[in-house]
């Protein structure tokens, strides 16, 4: 078929989410190849400060488009406009998080999920192609009786790292504590009262002058939040920061800020930050779960049955110069150049071309 | 624990090094002064559904409603400036005692009034919810819909 339009359906789209990120990058691929390419989200799943990058939903009907791609994580009414479309489809399988998760949190979320993975044999069966951005996420598809499915590894835009730092932000952390990292939506399934158990044993017991910074907004699931803060509290950790958002420039400075960047999130599909941080030469430690090995790509480290204890001195010998850090460092480095050796365009060409 | 580094599995060496490093740290008394489970926030996550959550997180807001007013670690740099800088600190948290107290009794004071507004919201509503279907349930029997 001679493509002319590509375009692409998300749920939602935000500065600095994943698929919003992975939309971007394939929309300037696609744009890169000759082919018009837009991105369209349902309204109200677009963060106001995003809207520039994406058409409303209502309007793809009337855009003459050969190939639809649909990133689908979760239900949603891009699904009934996905159903209709005149056009090749493509489904992009980033994952659903189990709703089990969301149970007791946010019952509205709970449902969303149950009905995204009830759906997503029908939505697969749909597609002309579908393609997974993990081969984690593809053997659940394949779990599903959904065959051919291609895997295109989560695209990596380095772009948004790229600017300047936050001055103020960078101020801030000009400080002689260690700064532990965490960056992603503050959702059930990121376990991070895990992490922040970890840093208590290691703020109180191994290094007094650390702080934990978390990144990530309120909004994911505010009764997790809730619980987080209040657990942070009776823990007595001032050393907490909640850092409710963080623009490109912010982000890019506390990852410049970082010593180490860590996530016991017990489900991923994929994990970018763990990529992010590599980029930013931030040593990354994170649970051995779902799509991290193939994020994490033979670098950095990872764990699997760990105590919090366990983990604190983990953190303490990573935070600490020396050859595990450097060791760690310099496979990290490796990946980056994997990852920037990728030939994207080429991988893209070749999928769209056998549509 | 089971680890890898860089791609290399080394939980037998650097895994059973750290796993004998945080035996000794589980033995440091106190611990992280972590709350008895049934007390702790990350009871929560137990929580069945919204309204369960609510009635959790209530109880255990009532339990966190006075402000600590016990001694705490005062951060400190390194050297003996820090090591001054940080006695002068700890005088000065004994000698303003009194008035933290008083100032920590009247937050404590709107904090549990706060609480309690807050269930005596909760309690409202709920009794207006019950209310209200009660009165559908009946409309709909009246008007035979519903319970069919």
């Amino acid at each position: 078929m001679n493509l002319t339009a590509v375009h692409q359906l998300v749920a939602g789209f935000a500065a600095g989410d994943a698929i919003s990120l992975e939309a971007v990058a394939i929309r300037e691929a696609c744009r890169a190849l000759g082919y018009a390419s837009d991105i369209f989200a349902p309204a109200e799943s677009v963060t106001p400060d995003t809207r520039h990058d994406v058409r409303p939903l209502e309007e793809l009907p009337s855009v003459a488009t050969q190939a639809l791609i649909y990133h689908y994580s979760i239900q949603s009414r891009a699904t009934d406009v996905f159903r209709r479309a005149a056009a090749r489809k493509v489904m992009i399988y980033h994952n659903i998080t189990p709703a089990e998760y969301f149970r007791g949190f946010d019952e509205a979320v709970e449902r969303q999920l149950t009905l995204g993975r009830q759906e997503l044999g029908s939505i697969a069966a749909l597609a002309d192609a579908v393609w997974a951005d993990s081969a984690f996420n593809a053997q659940e598809l394949a779990a599903l009786g959904v065959q051919n499915v291609r895997v295109l590894p989560l695209l990596f835009s380095p772009t948004m790292l790229e600017v300047a730092p936050d001055s103020a932000i960078q101020q801030r952390l000009a400080t002689p504590s260690k700064k532990i990292l965490f960056v992603g939506r503050i959702a059930p399934n990121k376990c991070v009262e895990d992490l922040i158990e970890v840093f208590a044993w290691y703020h109180r017991h191994l290094e007094r002058r650390s702080e934990l910074l978390l990144i990530g907004s309120e909004r994911s699931c505010p009764r997790y939040f809730a619980m987080l803060r209040m657990y942070a509290g009776e823990l007595d950790l001032p050393a907490v920061s909640f850092v409710r958002y963080a623009s490109p420039a912010g982000l890019v400075a506390f990852y410049e800020g970082a010593d180490l960047f860590v996530t016991t999130s017990r489900h991923e599909g994929y994990c970018l930050p763990v990529v992010e941080a590599m980029y930013k030469s931030v040593p990354v430690l994170a649970r051995n779960v779902g799509g991290v090995p193939e994020a994490m790509d033979g670098a950095g480290v990872m764990f699997d049955d760990a105590s919090p204890m366990e983990l604190a001195c983990l953190m303490h010998r990573l935070i600490t110069p020396g050859p595990l850090r450097s060791t760690v460092l310099a496979a990290q480095q490796a990946r980056i150049e994997r990852l920037r050796a990728r030939p994207v365009l080429q991988e893209l060409r070749e999928l769209l071309a056998a549509l | 624990m089971k680890l890898s580094v860089a791609g290399q599995d080394q939980s037998a060496s650097l895994g059973n090094e750290i796993a004998a490093e945080a035996a000794r740290l589980a033995q440091v008394p106190g611990g992280i002064g972590a709350l008895d489970p049934a007390h702790s926030a990350r009871q929560l996550a137990a929580a069945t559904s919204e309204a369960d959550y609510l009635q959790h997180y209530l109880k255990l807001l009532r339990m966190r409603q006075g402000v600590r007013t016990s001694d705490f670690y005062i951060p400190r740099r390194a050297g003996w400036v820090g090591h001054f800088v940080a006695c002068i600190k700890a005088r000065l948290w004994r000698l303003l005692r009194y008035q933290h107290d008083r100032l920590t009794l009247q937050q404590n004071l709107i904090n549990e009034l706060a609480a309690h507004a807050v269930e005596f919201q909760q309690e409202a509503w709920q009794q207006e919810v019950a209310d209200l279907k009660r009165r559908v349930a009946a409309l709909e029997q009246k008007n035979g819909v519903g319970s069919a």
